[in-house]
């Protein structure tokens, strides 16, 4: 049943889509004019909503389809009460508390934080009321390693920010760090310094390894001091894929004749042989083993088949097949494009050596290298 | 439960590993069912590819559209011209 619908406008959104699929289900998808449309469940539409931005992909639009569409236009007195109701059981359960939500905690489980809670007789469907928030603050501080609590409520639940105490990186890593080095061949495009010296500018070729940013800052008085090199890099990077067609070619062809030969053994003895002379100038052999099905006894049956084959020149019209040739090469690159990878430009450039024909089909992609 | 495919492998007397990479039901040219893909390629109303063990299965048409899509079987719909495989 299609519900909700969603217009992604991207080049390679066929990766999200086998990466969905996985999860949700998805159904009637399309793609026209760079724009890729599919329906979904609209009980799953926020998790994909969710993905979907995770991973850089803007929405162009999505609206409700199917019965979901009409629901609001149908004024039947049943769905009238049955909305009264449930308004009704709304305000009463804004009264409770359904939900706990604890966050920021890493080191501390949230086990440890819910004992806290149950020692305040604080469970799922308290009364809101019933919550003393500064106490509950102040025990949650006592526990150790937490260095800041705070609790409030929102809405119907109640969410606990847990801030623990920190060591300071840079003094316990002193020295220790290593550079932050490029993952990829490319062309920088974007740079987000957070912590380090860098050692390229927008613009820069880099290749694989080299040295983006350096594990140090200076200092007013001349002096280094050491830290985690952190920053966001992003670059053009370009996958190419070469397919040669050559316009004669030599190909190895089976003719349709056949010489067949088997032998039955029976406990690795053999007791029966068809010797066929094999008579091809040129010919390849198969072989193949199995019991036999109809009998009792382990006697093993085993073909040997010679099929004669010739070479043959075969002629190819490459500018009749230009196109199909081009979208092999693309495919061929698109197997090379990584999961969410993002697609800025597809090119290609097609150079004819002696009696060959080279298709180079190039990808740029945006990638974040660091 | 009735299998195609099994049924087909078990009347004939065929080998069972014939079953084993991919399955391609062509119906009048208007329906592809695929069963056992890898996973879309590209998609474009007159290509689908996708991919299928040892290689890519092409489908060239009109109008085309995945009607239904799991982690192992695809429908595509749409006026059908070519199915090809790399």
């Amino acid at each position: 049943m299609k519900q909700y619908k969603f217009e992604i406008p991207a080049l390679n959104t066929e990766k999200l889509l086998n990466k969905l699929v996985l999860e949700f289900d998805i159904f009637d998808i399309k793609k026209q004019d760079n724009i890729c449309s599919f329906f979904c469940k609209s009980k799953q539409k926020k998790q994909i909503e969710k993905i979907l931005k995770k991973y850089g992909f803007s929405i162009k639009s999505k609206s409700y389809f199917g019965l979901a569409k009409h629901l609001k236009n149908i004024s039947s007195l049943g769905i009238i009460t049955g909305i009264i109701i449930s308004v009704v059981l709304y305000i009463i359960s804004t009264f409770f508390i359904s939900n706990v939500l604890i966050v920021g905690n890493l080191t501390i489980t949230s086990k440890e934080i819910m004992q806290v809670l149950e020692n305040y007789n604080i469970n799922k469907w308290s009364l809101k009321s019933s919550i003393d928030v500064k106490n509950l603050q102040q025990e949650l501080e006592e526990i150790k390693y937490v260095s800041y609590a705070s609790v409030i409520i929102k809405g119907n639940a109640l969410i606990i920010n847990i801030k623990e105490q920190l060591t300071n990186n840079e003094i316990v890593n002193m020295g220790t760090f290593q550079p932050l080095v490029s993952k990829y061949d490319g062309k920088i495009t974007s740079i987000k310094l957070i912590q380090g010296t860098s050692a390229v500018k927008v613009g820069d070729i880099v290749k694989l390894g080299d040295v983006l940013i350096y594990p140090y800052i200076l200092n007013d008085d001349g002096t280094t001091l050491s830290v985690q090199p952190l920053a966001n890099i992003t670059c053009d990077v370009w996958i190419t894929t070469r397919l040669e067609v050559k316009d004669k070619e030599i190909k190895k062809i089976r003719t349709n004749n056949v010489i067949s030969n088997y032998s039955l053994s029976f406990m690795g003895i053999n007791f029966f042989n068809t010797n066929q002379k094999v008579t091809f100038s040129n010919y390849e052999t198969e072989k193949k083993e199995c019991y036999l099905s109809y009998c009792i006894l382990p006697i093993k049956i085993k073909y040997t088949n010679c099929y004669e084959y010739i070479f043959k020149e075969i002629k190819t019209n490459f500018e009749e097949n230009k196109d199909k040739y081009i979208e092999k090469t693309r495919q061929m690159s698109l197997l090379n494009v990584k999961e969410y990878d993002i697609i800025k430009d597809e090119s290609y450039v097609i150079n004819k050596q002696d009696d060959t024909n080279i298709i180079i089909y190039t990808i740029t992609l945006n990638k974040l290298i660091t | 439960m009735f299998n195609f495919f099994n049924e087909l492998i078990s009347d004939y007397g065929l080998e069972t590993s014939l079953i084993n990479s991919f399955n391609i039901i062509n119906m009048s040219n208007k329906l592809v069912y695929i069963e056992g893909h890898k996973g879309v390629v590209s998609i474009s109303s007159e290509n689908i590819s996708v991919r299928v063990k040892k290689g890519v299965l092409c489908i060239v048409g009109k109008n085309l559209q995945i009607k239904r899509i799991s982690h192992t079987t695809l429908v595509i719909i749409g006026q059908i011209k070519e199915i090809e495989s790399y």
